[in-house]
């Protein structure tokens, strides 16, 4: 009987900690969906750069046709 | 440059005094982060360029360490480009009228103010956002701005063709490029030194060349114990009546722009348009005589204000048009020792065609010119 007790309280101790480890891990921005990045980490990759950029691309701000001569 | 070679970070620059200091601490943004949007969400790409606190440009991310510069900076006519685009002070109001002066502001502002410097990072970090942006040297600190990323992505009509000899081919004779950057191999800063383009914060000049710091041959060249006689005969220090400027002399052809005209397209993008640039060669009267620029004689160059330059946005809205020459004072970076006009006395002299004559200025220009236009040419050396 107290062995069953003991078993369901490590039970509850270990579920509480996955989700606090889960809740921390969300907050700092960690969490499971995929890999996370520091700034430094895509910056300095040029391959994964142009993977992103290709897939995502910038649109470079629109200038006016008109425009002619030297200014 | 492609997109990611613009903002590829170099792996050496975490290791930097300035790579020490965490990326989001100037940009913003988050990290670490899943994804793209994540990551750049509230990024400013370019920190510098925005006040810390609004409505003082002299107070940005580099105020910290560098606050002296960055005070003065702010006032500066190489961040402000007053003279270009300010409606209060640009240049070309001189020949407008009071009440024009709020249909011209809209103007200044959509074209005249576009290649503003605008922040630290233009000429320290990056290339100008205004000839396409991106990392000079993979966001590594550059101690001086370089001369081709930098200097001449902004400064490329005039001052990258002299300097570089990139005149159109058919000018002839070929243009050498400008001494001091070759062979001297000269960088701009040599001359243009740093308390000129960061201005000290004491007074913000009108113009350029009312600018004290801005340099000078002489700063340089010694002619007054050089002995050449030409130097003598019309050198501030020698004892002529007649004075010129030095690159009347040394300057070889340089650009010269007409017929600018702005407006905006049916998507209401700025443009501008010229009519057409000239490589030529002018010698005309000093239009702006001062104690620091006594010269009688100066080369002049073509600046491409029109009458209706700006009939975009309301008729006639440079009724004072004569009130300034379109043939403006210049300094022009196409210098070499020997010129065809110093190749002797009777060069200069008897080459009526190196002098800006009323022939050589458009009818509807040439009251504006009436002080620069030489009416008395040198006498000829055969007399």
């Amino acid at each position: 009987m107290q062995n069953d007790r003991a078993q369901r309280r490590l039970g509850f101790a270990l579920l509480f900690l996955v989700i606090a480890v889960t809740a921390a891990a969300m907050v700092t921005g960690t969490a499971g969906c995929g890999r996370s990045y520091t700034c430094i980490d895509c910056h300095t990759d040029r391959e994964r750069l142009l993977a992103d950029l290709k897939a995502d691309p910038i649109k470079a701000p629109p200038k006016s046709t008109e425009q002619s001569g030297e200014g | 440059m492609e997109a990611q070679d613009k903002v590829l970070v170099a792996k050496g620059f975490t290791g930097t005094s300035h790579g020490d200091v965490k990326c989001t601490e100037c940009h913003g943004g988050t990290e670490p982060a899943g994804n793209r949007a994540d990551a750049h969400r509230h990024v400013t790409p370019h920190p510098s360029a925005v006040p810390v606190t609004a409505g003082d440009p002299g107070r940005n991310v580099c105020s910290s360490c560098h606050s002296g510069i960055t005070k003065a900076f702010a006032a500066s006519l190489h961040r402000t480009t007053a003279a270009v685009s300010d409606p209060r002070t640009a240049v070309v109001l001189a020949r407008a009228k009071a009440e024009d002066l709020t249909a011209l502001k809209p103007a200044l502002e959509n074209h005249c103010s576009a290649c503003h410097i605008t922040g630290c990072g233009d000429c320290h970090i990056s290339r100008p956002e205004w000839s396409g942006g991106g990392f000079v040297d993979g966001h590594n600190l550059q101690r001086t701005p370089n001369s081709i990323t930098n200097c001449t992505a902004c400064h490329g009509s005039r001052i990258e063709k002299e300097m570089m000899a990139e005149a159109p081919e058919t000018v002839e004779p070929r243009p050498k490029p400008d001494v001091h950057w070759s062979p001297k191999g000269m960088q701009c800063v040599a001359c243009h030194k740093e308390s000129a383009l960061h201005g000290t914060g004491a007074t913000v000049p009108a113009n350029r060349y009312a600018d004290p710091l801005e340099p000078t041959c002489q700063g340089c060249h010694d002619v007054a114990k050089d002995g050449v006689a030409a130097h003598r005969q019309h050198g501030q220090s020698g004892s002529s009546r007649v004075l010129l400027q030095c690159q009347v002399c040394h300057a070889q052809p340089y650009n010269n722009c007409y017929g600018c005209h702005v407006g905006k397209d049916d998507k209401g993008l700025a443009y501008f348009k010229t009519d057409k640039s000239v490589f030529d060669f002018k010698i005309g009267r000093n239009p702006v005589k001062t104690k620091e620029r006594p010269y009688d004689y100066v080369v002049v160059r073509h600046v491409p204000v029109a009458r209706d330059t700006f009939a975009y946005y309301g008729q006639d809205l440079l009724k004072n048009f004569d009130a300034a020459p379109t043939f403006k004072y210049a300094t022009p970076h196409s210098i070499a020792l020997k010129t065809a006009q110093n190749a002797s006395c009777a060069a200069c002299h008897d080459n009526p065609g190196l002098f800006l004559q009323e022939k050589d200025v458009a009818p509807d220009e040439r009251a504006a010119n009436k002080d620069v236009i030489v009416r008395r040419l040198p006498f000829s050396m055969g007399r």
